[in-house]
């Protein structure tokens, strides 16, 4: 049996094909930036993802969609809200996990969940883009470094890191640019970027309690500097997926799956 | 710019709907809809033709009451300014800005400035600010008081409710109607008029307490967007006697559109308290109520305090103090019973209380931007109703009248969100009390 989920978020659209043989099995995935079309970004990531397993939509049993642009899904049977997904796909990489934040291109959530994978509380952010992936793209752009050498230059900064003080992402760039004039190097004011980051997500944590273990999903879980730095501040190891990007469209297909049976 | 636009706007809006109705009445809504929008366009137009004629207004949120027995006109400036989302709120927020006022101060509050700076509602000639409203909103109008060089009465009402603290503020009330007798032309106190308009709010409050038992009917007769509209009290209208006429006609038509089993929501899954203020410009309640979710109390944080829903009394009951009241002490328990202007025990107190007399299942608390008194409390509410009654609490932020921060799809992914949790919690609450049930017997 072979179903797929789908999570259309603000910045990417994420496919992942399920297959059940002897437990669930993660047969391809795929990701790819999302188009203000968000009916033809599910069709092209699905597709992309059905490719790289040798499979066609024939194939599958049952499709669910999730994400910001999940109601504009039409091939989905199904929508179902981020969080719950987000928190049904780490339930399932990582059960021991009670807190999770999810940090995408737009919002960051912190969830706490039970040990059923059920959401128990969630705290969102989507007001502002401090304490998202944005903040950290629009500062990488600024200094002119890829955002997949953020985290990395970001530790190297640790030792001598410049604050920055602005909690919004447009004077945050004026403050970069002037640190810039000042002649900080870009590790440290990365490393400024990130302790500005923490500082603003811990929040967001503190509110729904942060319990053991703790996992982060969604794309800012890739920067090593972010996450260090949270294990530093709350004293715990944090599980990540293998793809942290993946993770809603993992759940989105483990509930499609569910659906099946 | 016209002179009063907002009431002209206003007495265009409300006659369209009164022509709407009367072409072509909706059976699933209260008939008494059309004694509203009558009620709500004479008192505009008579709001205008008594500036015209020159009669002084009072503003100020309370006491109307003591307003009408001053011979004063009416004008509840913040209670207007709920009224004017969409391009109005717009409009107004732009002066604001203009005018150099501070943006991020709650909506309601803030806009009320431009609204009578601007000269679209009446100018006042007496100003009651007061502790008892909120924070903001004794700003607006002590602001409002200087602008204009008004007469301007600073009310202040403790935090603590008790003989003493009741003799204070009904001390200030005889002192306020000293000052504007004084100070404000045409001004003349009759006590016979404050006893009408003690009967008045008296009645109104009956019927409201009527409405109170009905919603703890299952499912919820009344649909949750209802649930905004009562708190209005009869003496902020021209006509009080117009006002308490459409509550009871109101509470009368909920009740028979009850029995016929006209109702909101058909089959109740989900029972939510929504407090404090909401997106204006959308409506949830209607997509809460696709999902079967009633919303069968708005909690603003004094209406089940001041109009004795509780364990607190109004007008001629002896319920706290243990005797009868005078007509301004009447008035002081009002005031100090408010969860504005007294300790945050009230809101919560009320909050739980309301949450158990309904058999609410969770709180929706709306973090209205700007507003320092119940951000604050939103959170301690959470831990308290968790705590106290295990039922959760979603907190969401917004602005109630300006939309340019608004994105309906997040706010309805955490309300989607926040039901399964409710859902599941009143899963497991059933299954633990069926448990102690099995271990009893």
């Amino acid at each position: 049996m072979i179903v797929a989920g789908i999570d259309i978020g603000s910045l990417s659209g994420k496919c992942v094909i399920l297959r059940r043989e002897d437990g669930e099995k993660v047969v391809s995935s795929a990701v790819i930036l999302t188009t203000p079309d968000s009916e033809g970004t599910a069709r092209d990531v699905m597709h992309k993802a059905l490719a790289a397993a040798d499979l066609t939509i024939k194939d599958l049993s049952y499709i669910v969609s999730t994400g910001y642009g999940r109601v504009n899904v039409p091939l989905a049977q199904e929508n179902i809200t981020e969080i719950t997904c987000h928190t049904k796909g780490i339930n399932w990489l990582f059960p021991n996990v009670r807190t999770i934040l999810d940090m995408g291109g737009q919002d960051c959530k912190a969830i706490s969940c039970g040990e059923d994978g059920r959401v128990l509380n969630f705290v969102m952010n989507d007001k502002c883009a401090a304490g998202t992936g944005r903040y950290l793209e629009r500062i990488a752009a600024i200094l002119d470094v890829p955002l997949t050498e953020v985290g990395p230059l970001s530790l190297e900064g640790l030792n001598t890191p410049v604050e920055i003080k602005s909690y919004c992402t447009v004077f945050a760039e004026r403050d970069v640019l002037i640190l810039l004039r000042e002649g900080r190097s870009k590790k440290e004011i990365l490393a400024g970027a990130c302790d500005a980051i923490v500082k603003r997500i811990a929040t967001l944590m503190l509110q729904v309690g942060v319990r053991n273990d703790l996992s982060i999903s969604g794309g800012v879980a890739k920067n090593i500097g972010i996450v260090r730095r949270l294990e530093k501040r709350f004293g715990m190891n944090i599980a990540i997926a293998p793809d942290p990007q993946i993770v809603g469209a993992l759940g989105a297909a483990l509930f499609a799956l569910a659906r099946v049976q | 710019m016209s002179f009063l636009r907002y009431l002209e706007e206003e007495i265009v809006r409300y006659d369209k709907r009164v022509q709407k109705i009367l072409a072509n009445p909706d059976p699933t809504k209260p008939k008494s809809n059309y004694l509203m929008y009558e009620l709500e366009r004479d008192n505009r137009i008579s709001n205008i033709e008594a500036y015209k004629a020159g009669k002084p207004f009072a503003t100020g949120l309370y006491p109307p009451t003591i307003f009408k027995a001053l011979g004063l006109e009416v004008w509840d400036g913040v209670m207007a300014s709920d009224r004017t989302g969409g391009e109005p709120a717009k409009r107004y927020f732009e002066a604001v800005q203009r005018g150099g006022l501070p943006y991020q101060v709650c909506d309601r509050t803030v806009i009320s400035i431009p609204m009578v700076i601007s000269g679209d509602c009446p100018k006042p000639a007496l100003v009651v600010s007061t502790n008892w409203e909120c924070e903001n909103i004794p700003l607006c109008h002590n602001f409002i008081g200087k602008y204009y060089d008004l007469p301007t009465y600073y009310l202040d009402v403790p935090l603590e409710t008790s003989e003493r603290t009741l003799e204070y503020v009904a001390d200030q009330f005889a002192e306020l109607i000293e000052f504007a007798e004084r100070y404000v032309p045409g001004a003349k106190y009759d006590e016979d008029k404050l006893i009408e308009m003690q009967t008045w709010e008296l009645r109104w409050n009956k019927a409201y307490r009527d409405i109170y038992q009905l919603r703890k009917r299952t499912p919820c007769p009344l649909a949750g967007k209802e649930a905004f509209r009562e708190p209005r009290w009869p003496t902020l209208y021209h006509d009080p006697s117009r006002a308490v006429k459409y509550i009871e006609t109101y509470r009368d038509d909920l009740y028979e559109m009850a029995d016929k089993g006209i109702l909101p929501v058909k089959e109740e899954k989900l029972r939510l308290m929504w407090c404090i203020s909401g997106p204006f410009y959308d409506d949830p309640f209607k997509y809460l109520e696709s999902r079967g979710v009633s919303v069968p109390w708005w909690q603003i944080g004094n209406m089940s305090r001041v109009s004795g829903v509780g364990s607190t009394g109004i007008y001629g009951e002896e319920k706290e103090y243990g005797r009868k009241l005078s007509l301004l002490e009447e008035e002081a328990r009002i005031v100090n019973q408010s969860a504005w202007g007294g300790l945050g025990k009230r809101w919560i107190d009320d909050a739980l209380f309301v949450c158990e007399d309904l058999h609410l299942d969770g709180i929706v608390y709306f973090l209205q931007w700007g507003c320092t008194v119940t951000v604050g409390v939103g959170k301690i509410l959470a831990e308290a109703a968790e705590q106290e009654l295990n039922i959760p609490t979603l907190l969401l932020e917004g602005r109630m009248l300006d939309q340019e921060v608004y994105d309906a799809k997040k706010f309805r992914e955490q309300l989607d969100e926040f039901l399964d949790i409710c859902l599941e919690n009143k899963k497991k609450l059933a299954r633990k009390k069926a448990n102690e049930l099995v271990d009893k017997i």
